[in-house]
């Protein structure tokens, strides 16, 4: 086993939990006062997202999370990308990431396809410069043609996909998050997607971790799959076995 | 092993000024072309374009003037540019508090989904509204030259007061759009608060006239000092009060370290919240 030596551990999540303060939300000035007035209702119960989950990710695999709605599987992204913080644990990263949680995230529908290429590239955290010298790239992938001189409102939501997606791989990420994004636009596009991480995978040794309710996507594409049930981890491994177990267990419910 | 490469998160957010800059100048492509946009925004689709710029505080300033110099008549010479240098300086800040609170809310849609520096949003509000208020200046002059106030090189003090500003309103920004985020009743709070605050700050007055011994308390207050330090060095053609100007300084100081400080502890809970 001389490679399981080399595999560089570049996703690390030890003990991470994740509580949401069901109590906070919407919390204005009037329900402060409630609260004053019955002590009890401070203490609501927490929304928990993650319960004490840990495993690691090794670098250039694809993982799939897997399960059900309001599993967790979304927080669990959240947390690599950054955008939200975990309650408890501690997670350690290795390499740059990019996260493609929502297709389309700050686009302005005034302005048009090429000037909200740099809006989007630069949200992603390329630069201007790099963005000027690959907008012929990104325009030809996204197969918008003439359409890109004319404003994003003209757009259909397929079309503002294949734009976002196609400026979002430009980031030439070492990390990749993937939230079920490749469920926009038509088939050929999707497939065109795949291809394309197949091709940054080879070229750069990218990991790749995707939240996906596919499972046949999980078994094709997936070197690993993560299972998240109820906010607990319930299983790690081969896509074959996880995705055997996990619809064994989605039958008996 | 490349160790800078890694990083580490757990549910303590350190307050490390010079990891979050760091942070923010590798986005600042996305702050530039975000203030762009803000800039543009105003103006897309809006016939005058650019002109409302100074068609705005104009009409506002006319209203005020019409009322203060011929209802109440003042005693304060050339009124009008003492005028409009108050209302200026009043509005850069107004029109950003005003959006501080429900910043976040209104560009939830690509905060909960990209992870980017959070302040980005913020310093590029203040950018574009600084931007605007320089413009703004273009009037100011013309009606110095007109009124035949007093122009000297006091004038080149207003950059400095620009980003002292600036810097003034992005500390209380810190504050406001993340507490803001949190308790929504912030917003109407603020608004009624403005609306006071312009009546104690002396724009449509000076703080002399008022007392001239306790024109220093009134002073005192951030929006009131900028006000007249604005006034000594457009509208009297002095140099700035230094005593005013290093009180302010250091009020700004450490207002912005407390209000980042506030900010950093609550970044997690706004993007949760959001």
């Amino acid at each position: 086993m001389s490679e399981e030596k080399q595999k560089e551990i570049v996703i690390k999540f030890e003990n991470i939990s994740k509580s949401y303060y069901s109590g906070i939300k919407a919390f204005n000035l009037r329900e402060v006062f409630a609260r004053l007035l019955q002590p009890k209702d401070l203490n609501r119960p927490e929304i928990k997202s993650l319960d004490d989950v840990s495993f690691e990710v090794y670098k250039g695999e694809t993982v799939g999370i897997i399960g059900q709605n309001g599993s967790g599987k979304s927080t669990a992204l959240k947390i690599i990308a950054g955008i939200s913080a975990p309650t408890a644990g501690k997670l350690t990263l290795k390499g740059k990431i990019t996260s493609m949680l929502a297709l389309g995230a700050g686009l302005h529908p005034d302005f048009t396809g090429r000037e909200n290429i740099f809006l989007n590239g630069s949200l992603f955290g390329m630069s201007n410069y790099y963005l000027s010298s690959k907008v012929a790239e990104i325009i030809d992938f996204s197969e918008l043609g003439e359409k890109i001189d004319q404003p994003l409102r003209t757009y259909s939501s397929g079309m503002m996909a294949r734009l976002s997606f196609s400026v979002a791989i430009q980031t030439q990420p070492e990390i990749l998050l993937i939230d079920e994004v490749l469920a926009v636009g038509d088939i050929a596009f999707q497939e065109k997607c795949l291809q394309k991480f197949e091709e940054i995978k080879s070229q750069k040794n990218t990991t790749i971790v995707m939240v996906t309710h596919s499972l046949e996507q999980a078994e094709e594409h997936c070197s690993k799959v993560i299972w998240i049930q109820n906010s607990k981890l319930m299983g790690i491994g081969s896509p074959k076995k996880i995705v055997e177990e996990y619809t064994k267990a989605m039958m008996s419910h | 092993m490349n160790k800078s490469n890694i990083t580490t998160r757990t549910s303590q957010t350190p307050f490390n000024l010079f990891q979050i800059y760091a942070d923010i100048w590798k986005y600042r492509s996305f702050l530039l072309n975000l203030s762009n946009r803000e800039i543009e925004i105003r103006y897309k689709g809006s016939f005058l374009g650019i002109i409302w710029n100074f068609l705005n505080p104009l009409l506002s300033l006319t209203i005020y003037f019409l009322v203060f110099s011929r209802v109440t008549k003042t005693e304060i010479p050339n009124y009008l540019v003492f005028l409009f240098v108050g209302i200026n300086c009043w509005n850069f800040s107004t029109q950003i508090l005003a959006r501080a609170c429900d910043l976040f809310q209104a560009n939830g849609g690509f905060l909960s989904k990209v992870y980017f520096p959070q302040e980005i949003l913020i310093i590029s509000m203040i950018l574009s509204g600084a931007v605007n208020y320089l413009i703004s200046f273009g009037l100011i002059f013309v009606l110095m030259l007109i009124t035949k106030a007093p122009i000297t090189f006091n004038l080149l003090w207003f950059p400095v007061l620009i980003i002292l500003q600036s810097v003034f309103l992005y500390a209380t920004c810190l504050f406001l759009s993340s507490i803001g985020a949190i308790v929504r009743d912030l917003s109407y709070i603020v608004a009624t608060l403005l609306s006071l605050l312009f009546f104690v700050t002396p724009i449509i007055y000076s703080a002399e006239t008022i007392s001239k011994k306790y024109a220093w308390l009134l002073n005192a207050q951030p929006f009131a000092s900028l006000v007249s330090l604005s006034r000594d060095i457009i509208y009297a053609g002095t140099h700035p009060n230094w005593h005013l100007l290093l009180y302010f300084s250091l009020f700004t100081l450490i207002w912005y370290l407390i209000g980042h400080w506030t900010f950093n502890r609550l970044r997690y809970i706004v993007s949760d919240l959001i």
